[in-house]
């Protein structure tokens, strides 16, 4: 939806093991509700995220924010990896 | 001074923002700025006030936000992307790089991970809903504001006044059997306020030590087969407290499909604590009765919700929850929440309470309640009781723990099988006549009617196919 340019390989969150740290690629949302309910989750392309558990549920961390999601939601989350300069930080700018 | 707060757009929004601003010349709540930022995302609200406001000019602000919207990425998103770039500027400001923190804490990974979260989250309710809820409220504080403030003077003094100023008819609407203040207001105040009293202060407990997230996260695979998320693990457990109140909380889900599916199984199998404290006290004698009800009503909570999940159309709702950090409450702020909330219910649910007893009062007036019971003799019969408990089930609409309660006047004369059977039908009955107001202020009158038209039915045939299963079982 949003990548354009030629990225590193990127993959859905559920493909990633946990303690992964990568950064927003792309997000893969079927509808205009789902894409607006994460942006206002604050996962855009561009943010960094740390995934902290896979079960129960998918718990990342973005920022200062941990959040819990389903499989379906956590889909379409697509991650690659962070850059070595870019890890632990959100701002996708570096 | 302010700092600036304006977010730079791409020059492509920049400049459809900067063709929309001389069209918009009404008069409104906010910057022009900010409407057209609106208008460009699609903002049904802002475009029908638009439309009210510029009149022919709207035309062409429809062909602009038209052309916005074939925008790829789609607009939306870039705009909430400049946004975070900024926020994410300010914070660097103000807060220095943010950092990644791993799961702090023994205790908040004990709640997370599912080999202790589970036991846990077993312990949190049983002592948080069996033994403060429905042992302190539901019982300790109901015995002394129903059974001592109301039974020993409020109903009295009311019923003597009553007596004394209003005709007899008058006199039986304020203070007779239905009465408003010896029904209405005796149980809004005497019975469900305690219950409720104690769930709110328990409920606000949950949420300030951030709890509450965490229940819903574990609850979420199982609230997925009933069509529902992790969030609706919220109302379902209010409805252990109060269907009516529970009912009102559906608001709180996402989509229509899953308000109708919560509100669906509230009416059908979640008894309300009055009711639940009087069926464990019935079954209390014989824990394979209690078993069986458990498993019953278990599995047609299950079977329903699935059912219900395949039948209604829409799309299944994503679950999403933030998930704050552990914390010890502040005693005062759960009070203020907790003060807080039962005013909301005083003022949502009496009026409620307080209708149904007019209702009621009006029914008996007429004749009606009579005519009802004689009509529900047959299939009560059916489910191997004797007609006598026809006016339990009667009762049991207007008031879910009164028919329980009827029931318990009964019990002599009844088998634990005979029990067994009343006390899973009742559950499964018709919720009580304040929960069906509230579901059709809620979800219309055709949604209400259906599920009501659903669960008389079910919950006959679920106790008539009980009471030959128990035939041959020996209890």
């Amino acid at each position: 939806m949003f990548a354009k340019e030629k990225k590193p390989p990127h993959a859905p969150l559920t493909c990633w093991p946990v303690h992964f740290r990568g950064t927003v690629a792309d997000l893969a949302a079927e509808t205009d509700a789902q894409l607006a309910k994460l942006l206002a989750l604050g996962i855009v392309p561009g943010v960094g995220i740390h995934i902290l558990r896979r079960s129960p549920c998918w718990i990342i961390q973005i920022g200062f924010t941990r959040l819990a999601l389903d499989e379906a939601m956590a889909r379409t989350i697509l991650l690659q990896p962070a850059h070595p300069p870019e890890a632990g930080s959100s701002d996708p700018d570096g | 001074m302010l700092p600036d707060f304006k977010v730079d757009y791409s020059p492509t929004i920049e400049h459809l923002i900067g063709r929309l601003l001389p069209l918009l010349k009404g008069n409104y709540p906010f910057r022009p700025r900010a409407v057209a930022l609106l208008l460009l995302q699609g903002d049904r609200e802002i475009a029908d006030l638009t439309a009210r406001q510029e009149g022919p000019r709207f035309r062409q602000i429809q062909v602009i936000v038209k052309q916005a919207g074939q925008l790829s990425p789609p607009l939306s998103s870039s705009i909430a992307l400049a946004r975070h770039r900024r926020a994410q500027a300010i914070t660097r400001e103000v807060m220095g790089k943010p950092s990644l923190r791993p799961l702090g804490g023994l205790v908040d990974w004990l709640t997370l991970w599912p080999p202790t979260a589970f036991p846990i989250l077993a312990l949190i309710l049983y002592y948080g809903l069996c033994r403060f809820v429905g042992g302190f409220g539901a019982q300790d504080l109901v015995d002394f504001i129903e059974g001592r403030v109301f039974q020993a003077w409020v109903s009295p003094i009311a019923r003597e006044l009553a007596a004394r100023w209003l005709s007899p008819s008058l006199a039986d609407l304020v203070a007779g059997e239905y009465g408003i203040i010896t029904l209405g207001l005796r149980y809004a105040v005497g019975v469900i306020l305690p219950v409720v009293g104690t769930f709110f202060f328990f409920f606000s407990f949950l949420e300030d030590t951030g709890y509450l997230p965490r229940l819903a996260l574990l609850a979420d695979r199982a609230c997925k087969t009933v069509g529902l998320n992790g969030r609706a693990v919220i109302p379902l457990t209010l409805g252990l407290g109060c269907d009516t109140m529970a009912t009102v909380v559906t608001r709180t889900l996402e989509t229509t499909r899953e308000r109708i599916i919560a509100t669906f199984m509230l009416a059908l199998a979640v008894p309300c604590s009055a009711q639940l404290g009087l069926i464990i006290a019935l079954l209390a004698q014989s824990p394979l009765a209690l078993g069986i009800w458990v498993l019953v009503v278990g599995t047609i909570f299950l079977t329903a919700g699935h059912l219900a999940d395949r039948i209604l159309p829409g799309p299944k709702a994503a679950f999403h929850m933030e998930l704050p950090p552990l914390r010890l409450p502040v005693m005062g702020n759960i009070i203020m929440k907790t003060t807080a909330r039962i005013q909301w219910y005083l003022v949502e649910i009496t009026p409620v309470f307080l209708g149904t007893s007019l209702l009621l009062w009006f029914f008996d007036q007429r004749g009606f309640l009579q005519l009802i019971i004689q009509a529900l003799r047959v299939p009560v019969q059916r489910l191997g009781l004797p007609p006598d408990a026809a006016q339990i089930f009667l009762l049991g609409f207007f008031r879910r723990d009164y028919g329980a309660a009827g029931l318990y006047d009964l019990r002599a004369n009844l088998s634990t099988a005979q029990l067994t059977v009343a006390t899973t039908t009742l559950t499964l009955f018709v919720p009580c006549l304040a929960q069906v107001a509230v579901m059709v202020k809620e979800r219309g009158l055709p949604v209400a009617v259906l599920i009501v038209a659903a669960i008389i039915p079910l919950a006959f045939l679920v106790g008539y196919s009980l009471h030959h299963l128990l035939g041959v079982l020996p209890l």
